[in-house]
């Protein structure tokens, strides 16, 4: 973790306002909001605290993490683990099963053959592309080929397969706070990672109230500069490899971001800003109001690189092993849970145009912005000047 | 003087000494099988039933429970918020954007 966390309790609010405190963790941004002020500080502490434990036992990128080990492990005997790591084992396995290996935890060897295979800030520091040779996309294992006890808390993977839990253990470690944290210090908490969100307890009037970021602007116009959803990157548009600067798309080939910045973020920078911090998001983002549950969006142009003539993002098809055909900027999705939701989109960009019928099927209000731009808001999300 | 056994007599006395011998016989393969059968069927009751406490013996993930207790559900699939997302036109507390 990487936790930079100089303002950490930001914005302290006044009577009505939730205190915010900003932070950087898990490569990206945590936002916490707490219904009480009063109680801003503890409800802090137990969402540091549970964030280091996820890193500790689910990062990919630390050698010394329980999933790491698990995974040197891989096509040897079983592997015991902790009762975190086996809840993130559990929560991605679901996931896998609930949308039939659309999300699937053994795609990690397909995300570090496309060039995924450091920390995302280390991928952005090969601006402005990796000039090595693209490696032919490996379809993962799949996820049955995982032999999981979970009474005895076993695990133990195939050879050649690694689990890549980066799908589901952020929105896990944001469940896991919020409703920790809200117990902790009975008001109100929501707990925002990298846009995923999750929110506990008894929220404040009017509800938690979450802009949803993203660029309607269409082809005609490039990504639109000046907005807070850092979508600065067009398939094969030739642009630096690093697209999360709002303020720099079009800007050039070396028009990326370090050292840039959005305006509206309030912590730390981290290297590569992911743009989810915004408490004064551009008024032309949907802004709604969640009570419970979750709500997460996913896209393909904020964790961008360039890899052999091509602008790759985290979102594999495990089928593949490639990144899905680009239908889908963004998807957001509001569910009983961080997981849940984050389960959805990431779901909904692998399946590309069959997202909405699989969606529909959920029953779980999403909103989807296509390439285009162009919105499709389903079930029971709110429709937007008649984009419906 | 007495009389000599009837053949007959002596024959039948043969032939109900070897039904008996195997009404017993079939009685003892019946009750072999029935034993084996219950051997098997037992061995295989316990062997289900303690395979979770052999190392190297785990339940495929297609079949296994998942039923850790996680704050996200166990079955049923995804589950719905309690409220849906509602339109605001005040200002946002914070922002849900990819990453």
């Amino acid at each position: 973790m990487s936790a930079t966390s100089a303002d950490a309790r930001g914005r302290v609010g006044s009577g009505l306002e939730p205190a915010t405190a900003v932070f950087t963790a898990l490569g990206t941004t945590a936002v916490l909001l707490t219904a009480d002020p009063a109680r801003a500080d503890d409800a802090l502490l137990i969402l540091r605290a549970e964030l280091a434990a996820i890193d500790a036992a689910c990062s990919r990128f630390r050698p010394d993490s329980e999933l790491s080990r698990a995974n040197t492990a891989a096509g040897n005997g079983p592997v015991p683990v902790s009762a975190l790591l086996a809840e993130a084992v559990e929560v991605a396995l679901r996931a896998a099963e609930l949308t039939d290996g659309a999300v699937d935890p053994t795609v990690g060897p397909a995300v570090v053959a496309l060039g995924y295979d450091r920390t995302f800030a280390e991928v952005a520091a090969r601006r402005p592309e990796n000039t090595e040779p693209a490696t032919a996309p490996r379809p993962a294992a799949g996820w049955r080929s995982v032999r999981w006890d979970p009474a005895l808390r076993l695990l133990r993977l195939p050879a050649g397969t690694t689990l890549d839990l980066g799908a589901t253990a952020k929105a896990l470690a944001a469940d896991r706070a919020a409703h920790r944290a809200a117990a902790a210090v009975g008001c109100g908490v929501l707990v925002n990672l990298g846009g995923d969100l999750s929110a506990a307890g008894e929220p404040p009037a009017g509800g938690w109230r979450v802009a949803i970021a993203d660029n309607h602007a269409g082809p005609e116009d490039g990504w639109r500069a000046g907005t807070a959803d850092g979508h600065a990157a067009r398939e094969g548009s030739g642009q630096a490899g690093i697209t999360d600067d709002p303020r720099a798309p079009n800007a050039g080939p070396q028009g990326a971001t370090v050292g840039r910045h959005t305006p509206l973020h309030t912590g730390p920078r981290p290297t590569i800003t992911d743009n989810h911090t915004a408490p004064n998001a551009a008024p032309r983002h949907p802004v709604v109001s969640i009570r419970d549950g979750g709500l997460a969006t996913s896209g393909t142009t904020v964790r961008t690189w360039r890899r052999g003539g091509r602008t790759l993002h985290h979102i594999v098809d495990p089928a593949t092993g490639d990144v899905p055909p680009p239908v889908w900027r963004t998807v957001s999705v509001a569910a009983g849970s961080c997981v849940d939701a984050n389960t959805a989109t990431t779901a909904a960009l692998v399946l590309g145009e069959r997202a909405p019928d699989w969606l529909r099927g959920t029953g779980l209000p999403a909103r989807l912005v296509r390439t285009d731009g162009s919105v499709l808001c389903l079930g029971a999300w709110p429709a937007e000047g008649g984009d419906r | 003087m007495p009389l000599p056994e009837r053949p007959a007599a002596a024959d039948r006395s043969v032939r109900d000494a070897v039904r008996r011998r195997e009404r017993g016989l079939r009685r003892v393969g019946t009750t072999t099988r029935w034993v084996a059968a219950a051997a098997v069927a037992g061995t295989a009751v316990l062997g289900a039933g303690y395979a979770h406490a052999l190392p190297g013996i785990a339940v495929p993930t297609g079949s296994a429970r998942h039923d850790s207790g996680t704050s996200t559900g166990t079955s049923g699939g995804l589950q719905p918020a309690g409220q849906a997302p509602a339109p605001t036109s005040q200002t946002p507390q914070t922002q849900s954007g990819a990453s």
